[in-house]
């Protein structure tokens, strides 16, 4: 029975990695040939404007934005490419997400515990050791933020010397950047825990056989490491249990607070009054490297973070009680105000 | 009381800090009135670019004033009623990373109170602009016939175009400059170009403003300018050095030539009635005129310094 | 068939050059009375040359009763029933003035005798008259070459 399990856990992941890539590109294929057969043989501005996908967009973003004008409409209007980047990211952490629940990794725990709690460490240590891979991704989307604003050559000085207002063109960028990259995230923990359930059944209700899980004051005590954690569920101390049935929730939240504030000090630091060039991209890359490295540091080397900085930064890369769920609101609270402090940047500057 | 399409008033703008400090513009005032083709002239690091940068908002001046279209241009939302009527080419023609027809397509969307498709077609045709060419991919003089095209079919009520003959071969420029005069000057719509090419800003300018060092050293309709200007040989003893009208002064044993820049007739005739013979009068081409007015800078700044 | 040609930067203001080749025309016989010139725009854009300034030359062609412009549009050469009738002799002579003098000038530089030089101005007014008898002729048989 567990054999039967873990093949059909291969076979969705397996066909879910090959097959929209495939699909995707021969889509994509199809639809250049379709338009450089069309485009060679039309006038400027002779054919409809562009097919049926885009304008179900714009009549999308009319519905729920009437109040906007021409440009702004416009500008919006080329924003599709970010939620296209939005959904192969969110495939992206799906795999990310869901690899946990791979054979060879479930195995790879502890062998002699029971399968459902392997399953259910398996899939919270993957998650939570992708965690400095994440700041990869917030970096890009940043980037992806920062080619059309103002500072940046070619499509930045372009909107930059349309109608729009600067806040405009800041907020919508990087608004939808932000939102797209977080819906990334979050759908991708919905569907890899929905494809848990699929495929293991509701792990987390049979982690320890039948003892009474107990709620206990987790506050007070360190971070537990993995066999800590399997150890005590074995020897039946609840609040172990506890801790690792919470966990996905605290992970999943860690994640987003964590890299919505790595994204925020990227943009933070691309908008800083200094001339878009070298020496400016020398500078931002160098001290995001210099936070990063710190971040790794913790995360990696040491035995998980002292818990206090961990509050502090809503940082949880490991599995472990519930923690308060308010100090979310302090990262969430500094990018926002990383973020403002970007918006006025690039008022002021110069392009 | 004439409408000026941008006037700026000791307009200054600095770069750097400390001892290193550059004053791209220093306290400049230009009057370009609407419905003028104006030929912003200067040498190449004379300020033009960067006061064309802070009429179009790209820039923020340090001190001073300017005003597009009687708004300010530097912060919203003023700026953005600002562009809305302005086209713009840039220097460096690095305007989108786009192939032309999808930069026209994309342009569009943004001015359609004033866009036209036919002036569009009519550009893109005249100055033979390969539409489909990726953007890594185009010539330089093609990425300017691209920005031109992008620019011209906005028909807005102002048209800055900085350096807009950059990489274009004689027959492009030519339709460039019957596409100006044909399409975009009419209505009492305004052209500022800003460029080297003094022989094309005297076909077509009307008003021009020659800028050095950050600041205007003659500004004015170019036929006041050009009737203004004028080389006068003389023979006779005791010729005046210097004079309010007097541009500069050149001699040898035989004659003295002397440069006006003001009221040549006055000069001739007070100089004759002194005693003075007057050998030989000339006009002056714009090129001869800007020479004159850029050496004569120079060699004042070298006896200051 | 109208054909102008600028140069803006030979020291004569542009808009005389104007003036002067379409007087040019009528006298040559290349352009006729009643014949219509091209809007200031069009011969601003074929020239590519500034429109205040043929609207200049044009102006001051009317003023001189060289032209005419109907209100609804279109200009037109005048009719020479009183040619130069807008000028006074003093005016011609004050125009004439400095070409004579050149004319002196270049003659002595190259010691042509004053009566060479007047037989070649004869040659030069016969020239004229030739070629505007010429179109005159081509105009009347119907062989009317261009468009007006």
């Amino acid at each position: 029975m567990n054999r039967d399990v873990m093949v059909q856990a291969i076979d969705i992941i397996g066909a879910l990695t090959i097959f929209p890539p495939i699909l995707f590109g021969i889509w994509f294929f199809m639809r250049e040939r379709r338009k450089s057969a069309a485009l060679t043989a039309t006038a400027l501005f002779s054919g409809p404007e562009e097919t049926g996908h885009s304008s179900l967009f714009s009549r999308a973003c009319s519905f729920s934005f009437p109040e906007l004008d021409a440009p702004q409409r416009a500008y919006l209007l080329r924003q599709r490419t970010v939620l296209a980047l939005g959904l192969i990211s969110t495939w992206i952490f799906f795999i990310w997400f869901s690899a946990g629940l791979l054979p060879q990794y479930v195995s790879a725990y502890a062998a002699q515990q029971p399968l459902p709690l392997r399953v259910w460490y398996s899939y919270l240590y993957h998650i939570s050791s992708g965690a400095t891979s994440y700041g990869i991704f917030a970096f890009l989307a940043a980037g992806q933020a920062i080619v059309e604003f103002g500072n940046a050559p070619w499509m930045g000085r372009f909107f930059r010397t349309r109608p729009l207002t600067r806040s405009f063109v800041f907020w919508t960028r990087t608004g939808l950047t932000l939102g797209a990259f977080i819906s990334s995230l979050l759908l991708a923990a919905a569907a890899s825990f929905l494809l848990l359930l699929l495929t293991y059944g509701p792990v987390w209700k049979h982690l320890d056989n039948g003892n009474e899980p107990t709620i206990a004051n987790a506050r007070s005590q360190p971070a537990p490491s993995s066999d800590d954690v399997l150890g005590s569920v074995h020897s039946g101390e609840g609040h172990a249990t506890w801790a690792l049935q919470t966990s996905v929730p605290r992970l999943f939240l860690s994640i987003v607070t964590t890299q919505t504030f790595f994204f925020s000090l990227m943009i933070a630091m691309a908008m800083l009054p200094i001339r878009f060039g070298r020496m400016k991209s020398i500078l931002v890359i160098a001290f995001a490297y210099a936070v990063f490295i710190c971040y790794i540091f913790y995360v990696v080397a040491g035995n998980g973070i002292p818990p206090h900085l961990a509050q502090i930064f809503f940082l949880y890369v490991q599995p472990g009680p519930p923690p308060p769920y308010r100090l979310a609101l302090v990262p969430l609270t500094v990018s926002a105000a990383l973020l403002a402090l970007a918006a006025v940047s690039n008022r002021r500057n110069d392009s | 009381m004439t409408a000026f399409a941008i006037q700026t008033h000791s307009l200054v703008k600095t770069y750097g800090l400390g001892s290193k400090q550059i004053r791209a513009v220093d306290g400049l005032s230009l009057n370009v009135p609407e419905g003028s083709i104006y030929g912003l002239l200067g040498r190449n690091s004379a300020g033009k670019t960067t006061t064309i940068r802070m009429a179009m908002g790209l820039a923020r001046p340090s001190s001073g004033e300017i005003k597009v279209l009687g708004f300010n241009p530097t912060d919203d939302p003023e700026r953005v009623i600002v562009l809305r009527q302005v086209g713009y080419v840039p220097e460096d023609k690095m305007l989108a990373s786009l192939s032309p027809r999808k930069l026209l397509e994309l342009n569009r969307s943004f001015y359609p109170a004033t866009w036209s498709d036919d002036l569009a077609r009519k550009v893109v045709k005249r100055l033979e602009l390969p539409l489909d060419t990726p953007y890594l991919k185009l010539s330089l003089g093609n990425k300017t016939k691209s920005a031109l095209a992008a620019a011209i079919a906005q028909h807005s009520r102002l048209l800055i175009l900085d350096e807009p003959t950059i990489g274009l071969d004689p027959v492009a420029l030519d339709e460039l400059l019957r596409l100006l005069v044909e399409d975009c000057s009419a209505d009492g719509r305004t052209i500022l170009l800003s460029t080297h090419q003094l022989a094309e800003i005297e076909q077509i300018a009307d008003h021009i403003g020659i800028m050095d060092h950050g600041r205007i050293l003659i500004e004015g309709p170019l036929d006041d300018i050009l009737s203004n200007f004028r080389r006068l040989t003389f023979t006779g003893a005791s010729l005046p050095l210097t004079g309010p009208s007097i541009l500069s002064v050149k001699s040898d044993a035989r004659a003295t030539q002397f440069i006006l820049q003001r009221d040549p007739e006055g000069f001739a005739q007070e100089l004759t009635r002194n005693g003075a013979t007057l050998i030989d009068s000339s006009p002056m081409s714009l090129n001869e005129i800007f020479l004159e007015l850029c050496r004569t800078t120079e060699s004042k700044e070298e006896v200051s310094a | 068939m109208l054909s102008l040609r600028i140069s803006a930067s030979s020291g004569v203001p542009v808009y005389l050059q104007i003036e002067q080749q379409i007087k040019q025309s009528i006298a040559s016989g290349v352009l006729c009375v009643g014949d219509s010139l091209p809007s200031t725009r069009r011969t601003a854009a074929d020239l590519r040359i500034n429109p205040n300034t043929v609207a200049r030359a044009f102006q001051n062609l009317e003023r001189e009763g060289v032209i005419r412009t109907v209100p609804g549009g279109g200009t037109y050469v005048a009719n020479f029933a009183a040619p130069g009738a807008g000028l006074l002799k003093a005016e011609k002579i004050r125009r004439l003035r400095p070409l004579a003098s050149q004319l002196a000038v270049e003659a002595s530089q190259l010691r042509f005798s004053p009566e060479d030089l007047h037989k070649l101005l004869d040659a030069a007014l016969l020239e004229l008259e030739k070629a505007r008898r010429a179109n005159k002729s081509d105009s009347s048989s119907g062989t009317q070459e261009g468009d007006r």
